[in-house]
């Protein structure tokens, strides 16, 4: 059942990149894949990398595994789920054990193993009962990705928070900090509103997009001011920082723009998933996360399109 | 029988099933109401091994119930994106004897090598039928099967459901159409606050509807008057 299964997933992912489009498939496989391996290939043995490349990939599986929804169907039709999540994480997590071990990262590689290991036999979150209502009255009502985001995955905001204070102190866990609550901010959007909500503020398209995209921003730029604050006050890489910051920022906007660009009442995009998490991790070469922000532009263009047809229609 | 003795489940403080204990005769077909929230769902999940019992046990001839055993339609279906009706089908193991996927979708009339994507949610409520069918258990557990079903489907179901009957499978229907119950059951089921409020056999669903809404506060009625 479980090489069925892995058989199936590939299936899945050749004719999801049909999605993609010609173009952008090709400009992933030739420029973006070769341009990060190339950038991890020459980082993975220098201070942080070693941390940052097994952290950042285990935080990935965590995230693909605790949204999973085919758990309580994969019970149904084989004895063992786990399997099948133990073969798909580690296929996917080939490249980066190939680097590390490249590197003699043996220990590296050890830990990395059984952490996928102990993930893929736990129980995916999101099919785990929830007993208690996290109340989150900072959050505006209508901030809706956030409430549902945050009470996901409030224990693992907290813990990326925290080290990202020390930034005055070591810049590095300000960095990953920041790059692992980017990542799990932007994640927020993947799952997509039905039809009514998006309608229910009365607003047109263009004014909805802007509406959405500066209220969200803000309030990531004001989360992520104390972080800000104290790696800027005591390092030497000033310049460096405060681009890290914008571009973080950047892909909040990125991952709004990029939802209703493809919005489709009601769905989950997997698409989205995995283009958010792709941007957070290529904006980590700064000049990247420029090309970024130019792509924003072309994207709030196409979104504004896409919501017409739902929020512009009849008036 | 299926024996469910003094099942106790609970989420955090709340518990939604309640020392549930009742006797469910095999071969038959056994329907299951109650409101939302009465832990109709709890129970079947429980059931299907998708739940921990905090304490109890479920007996199915004496033994205790595996998931082996059993096949369960749940409420929602999930279905992996970019593959087609018959490569879902392949996923469900069919024993010796159930006929090929194409003969076995004569029943049901699926496009199965178009992508479940382009389904209407009928067609997929009838997929995912199809596949829990193919199973061939001796038990049968379906969360509100004729959701979303026309009423084509919705007989189709009922014949199906009968013959597997015939075929000496135990059934455990849930649904919120009293109706499409009363049709094909032999014994219905009350759940309410996590206990068997009542059973009643076939020769005793013409009070049925009369039994479950007499508990009902009239002050209810007289609320939603004064709102709407």
């Amino acid at each position: 059942m479980t090489s069925r299964i892995i058989r199936l997933r590939f299936i899945q992912l050749y004719r999801g990149s049909a999605d993609i489009g010609l173009f952008r498939a090709l400009f992933l496989a030739i420029v973006l894949l070769p341009l990060i391996s190339l950038f991890l290939i020459q980082r993975v043995g220098v201070h942080p990398w070693p941390i940052v490349i097994p952290v950042g990939t285990l935080y990935i599986v965590w995230l693909i595994h605790s949204r999973r929804k085919d758990y309580h169907f994969l019970l149904t039709i084989a004895p063992h789920p786990e399997r099948v999540f133990m073969a798909e994480y580690v296929l996917f997590t080939i490249p980066v054990t190939v680097l590390l071990l490249s590197a003699a990262l043996y220990l590296h590689v050890l830990i990395f193993c059984a952490t996928i290991l102990l993930l893929a036999f736990s129980v995916p979150a999101r099919v785990s009962t929830i007993s208690r209502t996290v109340r989150l009255p900072i959050i505006p009502a209508g901030m809706f990705e956030w409430q549902s985001g945050i009470r996901k995955n409030l224990v693992v905001i907290i813990l990326f928070y925290i080290p990202g204070l020390f930034g005055f102190y070591q810049i590095w866990l300000s960095a990953l900090s920041l790059l692992m609550l980017t990542m799990i901010f932007v994640s927020f959007y993947s799952e997509y509103e039905p039809l009514n909500m998006l309608a229910a503020g009365g607003y047109r398209s263009w004014g909805f997009l802007t509406r959405k995209v500066t209220r969200h921003v803000g309030c990531f730029a004001l989360f992520l001011l104390p972080l800000f604050i104290l790696a800027i006050v005591n390092s030497e890489y000033r310049l460096i920082t405060a681009g890290y910051f914008l571009a973080s920022v950047n892909l909040l906007a990125f991952s709004i723009l990029l939802k209703y660009y493809q919005y489709r009442p009601g769905a989950y995009s997997g698409a989205h998933q995995m283009l958010t998490t792709l941007a957070s991790f290529i904006s980590v070469i700064l000049p990247v996360a420029i090309l970024v922000a130019v792509f924003n532009v072309f994207l709030a263009a196409g979104a504004n399109q896409t919501l017409k047809r739902y929020l512009n229609a009849g008036n | 029988m299926l024996e469910i003795e003094n099942l106790t489940i609970s989420y955090g403080d709340h518990k939604v099933i309640d020392a549930l204990s009742v006797s469910l005769s095999v071969h038959c077909i056994h329907g299951l109401v109650g409101m939302n929230g009465a832990g109709k769902t709890t129970l079947l999940n429980t059931m299907a091994g998708f739940i921990r019992a905090g304490q109890g046990t479920i007996l199915m001839e004496g033994n205790p119930l595996k998931r082996a055993d059993l096949a369960f339609l749940e409420t929602e279906n999930f279905f992996y994106s970019h593959i087609t009706g018959r490569e879902y089908l392949g996923l469900f193991k069919a024993p010796a004897g159930v006929p090929d996927i194409d003969e076995w979708n004569r029943m049901f009339s699926l496009p199965l090598d178009q992508l479940i994507d382009g389904y209407s949610s009928g067609m997929k409520r009838k997929l995912a039928l199809a596949g829990v069918l193919r199973q061939d258990k001796p038990l049968v557990i379906l969360d509100e099967p004729f959701n979303g079903l026309d009423l084509e489907s919705s007989r189709l179901l009922s014949l199906i459901i009968t013959r597997l009957k015939q075929r000496g499978t135990t059934v455990i229907i849930t649904s919120h159409i009293l109706g499409s119950l009363t049709g094909v059951c032999d014994h219905i089921h009350l759940l309410r606050n996590g206990k068997i409020m009542f059973s009643r056999d076939k020769e005793n669903f013409a009070t049925l509807e009369q039994d479950i809404f007499k508990d009902v506060d009239p002050g209810f009625f007289d609320l939603v008057n004064s709102i709407i």
